[in-house]
């Protein structure tokens, strides 16, 4: 244990470490130690809410033969792939990136995920779809945006 | 050595009212959202069934929106378990001010 050079160095570390401020101290340095998810980010909502947008846009085109609207569908999927590594980007930001990947990522041991790709692959393979079953995926889909917009909306701001 | 008093019990009582408000506030946001996710969910799956007796829509269309509430589903819990890591983070935040605001206070 080293000696303290002076007896006023000693006097003010016993004064840092006296009994109710060591208490404080470390009660401090754990909690900050603690986030758990990131800062409300303005771009990455920006991002989901034109997203929902355009996406919602290019889904009632789903009347018309999928290979009519490669352009679009191309340009919506150029967008989505960009907030998706926006928000893979940023730190403590997991859950939001597990939400991207439900609407966006199939998954065989999760049949149910790839929202959005199941649409596509619907779309392509039936060339179009009936309004009925748009309006249906449509719902599906802007609920899937809402949780992620709501996620966005709910964290601190900095 | 400088006489440093800190009300501990001022402390604690700012703590837990700030621990009650903002997760008095999660619990019930948490509980609205799963009522109405609820209500949504069997309003959908009531209106699928019926569009399925119509024949407005295929079984494999049938089958495909019924796995798109599924997603929907882990996508609302996953929404709830974000929301909860900032109520904690902003719990923690508050605690730190709470505290930072005690020591200022008590330093002569």
């Amino acid at each position: 244990m080293p000696e303290f050079p002076s007896p006023s160095l000693q006097s003010r570390f016993c004064f840092l470490i006296s009994d109710p401020l060591r208490s404080l101290l470390l009660a401090f340095f754990l909690l900050t130690g603690c986030t758990n998810i990131a800062f409300y980010d303005q771009a990455a909502y920006a991002n989901a809410v034109d997203l929902k947008v355009d996406t919602l846009a290019l889904m009632e085109l789903a009347v018309s033969p999928y290979s009519s609207q490669t352009a679009k569908i191309e340009s919506v999927n150029l967008q989505m792939q960009k907030a998706y590594e926006y928000d893979r980007g940023r730190p403590m930001n997991e859950t939001t990136v597990q939400l991207w990947d439900v609407l966006l990522k199939t998954d065989p041991a999760h049949p149910e995920n790839g929202l959005w790709p199941r649409f596509l692959e619907r779309w392509r393979k039936n060339g179009t779809l009936s309004p009925v079953v748009i309006s249906d995926k449509k719902e599906h889909i802007a609920t899937a945006f809402n949780a992620i917009i709501a996620l966005e909306s709910g964290k601190n701001r900095s | 050595m400088p006489n440093i008093k800190i009300n501990w019990n001022q402390v604690a009582g700012e703590v837990a009212n700030l621990g009650q408000e903002i997760f008095h506030q999660r619990i019930q946001g948490a509980t609205d959202n799963a009522v109405a996710f609820l209500k949504m969910i069997e309003k959908d799956t009531i209106k699928l069934h019926l569009q399925l007796a119509a024949g407005q829509i295929t079984k494999e269309d049938f089958d495909d929106l019924m796995l798109d509430q599924k997603a929907l589903a882990n996508m609302e819990t996953l929404k709830q378990k974000g929301l909860t890591q900032a109520a904690i983070d902003q719990f923690v935040n508050g605690t730190i001010n709470i505290l930072v605001t005690a020591v200022i206070s008590a330093i002569p």
